[in-house]
């Protein structure tokens, strides 16, 4: 007699996060330690 | 730190230590103190940057611009971040 309980995997519908990405419009970059630059 | 809010009332002009390049995507600024590189990716924000010391505040300079009031939360972020990497000094 088979007891064992199969589980059905159910398909939930997973809401990825929505991603707000917002325009940014200064964009910083440090260029301390960069080969070259005095 | 300056929140958005408290910067477009206030007048600011750019630090003495900047160095401002026009680039067609807009500019690049350069702060031989601290050795930071900030790329302005709008064209108009160099003209609010460039407007700043001749206005009355950075709402003026936005006006000035040509920046509408559905836009100004993005500049007003915008110079906020400037102000807070010292590209950008308020003045009296």
């Amino acid at each position: 007699m088979d007891t064992t309980a199969t589980v059905e995997p159910t398909e939930t519908a997973v809401e990825e996060p929505q991603l707000v990405e917002e325009d940014l419009l200064v964009e910083d970059v440090s260029i301390d330690g960069m080969c070259g630059v005095y | 730190m300056t929140t958005p809010t408290e910067v477009l009332g206030r007048a600011w002009a750019l630090s003495p230590s900047v160095s401002v390049r026009p680039e067609p995507f807009g500019a690049l600024l350069y702060h031989f103190g601290t050795r930071r590189l900030s790329f302005l990716k709008d064209r108009r924000l160099l003209d609010v940057v460039q407007a700043l010391p001749s206005s009355a505040s950075a709402g003026e300079a936005c006006a000035a611009a040509g920046i509408g009031p559905g836009e100004l939360g993005r500049y007003e972020r915008a110079l906020a971040q400037l102000a807070a990497t010292d590209m950008i000094q308020e003045r009296p």
